[in-house]
């Protein structure tokens, strides 16, 4: 499973999405696992060094009619890109079996690092919703990070 | 020739005993794929969020809670291929299909639908994704 990050291009007051590497998941057969392959995180989101730009010419083939129809179904599913306040709260948070004791993606505490490998990943939720008071009383999570005295 | 019209009978039926609930692929446009065979079941391409762009807590929670069933899923889509004698050019059975994002789905319907927020997200420090 391979994910990219869009990103903003900018040039005054004209910006584009371009899209750059962000994080690849693979199924380990031989323990039964997911591992993350490849997380990159740091670069920045707008004007990112390196990045791919998106196509410019759309190819329908003549299918407009069943793209749009699509895109209706899209934007009506739930959690889509709007931010939720409370969304770790609606959902169902027992671990997954084949996950490890710990969650697979969610990143390593205070790592400073452009990527993370199975070798140097540590879990840790970014919200409070683990249930530990400790965790929410030593961390500060932002969106993607949290930074805990350990 | 009545003998491997016989047989094939007879798995089209055991297939439809066996619930498999079927999408044509070739009817996803959100995603891409390279292949002579276009089925897979109906509960792995609902798994599957091509086209959606994903917020963080989207991405979080699909990596998080939906990885394991994708497993399961994609095992079925194996277990039908295997059960309906479907094969590859040279004759062995299909064991994968590697799927893709539909470029012109995602940036000329999806991404411009989602413009203002996309734009508040990034500039507000949140990561937007998509499966590709």
């Amino acid at each position: 499973m391979e994910f990219n990050k869009i990103q903003l291009q900018t040039n005054f007051n004209n910006f584009q999405f371009v899209y750059t590497n962000s994080n690849t998941y693979q199924y380990k057969f031989a323990n039964l696992r997911w591992q993350p392959v490849c997380t990159i995180l740091l670069f920045p989101l707008i004007n990112p060094p390196t990045f791919s730009l998106p196509i410019t010419v759309p190819n329908a083939l003549r299918r407009e009619t069943e793209y749009q129809a699509y895109l209706a179904q899209v934007q009506n599913l739930p959690n889509s890109i709007h931010i939720q306040d409370h969304y770790w709260d609606s959902i169902d948070s027992t671990p997954a079996n084949t996950l490890g004791p710990t969650r697979v993606n969610t990143p390593s505490t205070g790592s400073d690092t452009d990527y993370w490998t199975p070798t140097n990943f540590q879990f840790a939720s970014p919200t409070p919703e683990s249930g530990s008071t400790n965790l929410a009383h030593l961390c500060s999570c932002g969106t993607d990070i949290c930074y805990c005295d350990t | 020739m009545a003998e491997a019209l016989e047989i094939q009978e007879i798995q089209d039926e055991f297939l439809r005993e066996a619930g498999f609930n079927l999408t044509d692929l070739r009817n996803q446009i959100q995603l891409m794929y390279w292949s002579e065979q276009h089925f897979i079941t109906q509960g792995l391409i609902e798994l599957l969020p091509f086209g959606e762009i994903l917020s963080d807590i989207r991405f979080y929670s699909y990596v998080d809670y939906s990885l394991d069933e994708l497993i399961s899923k994609a095992n079925q889509t194996l277990l039908y291929w295997r059960l309906s004698g479907i094969t590859q050019y040279d004759g062995t059975p299909v064991t994968q299909l590697s799927l893709f994002y539909n470029e012109t789905f995602l940036w000329h319907y999806s991404a411009p639908s989602y413009q203002e927020e996309i734009h508040s997200q990034l500039q507000s420090g949140h990561r937007v994704r998509f499966l590709s």
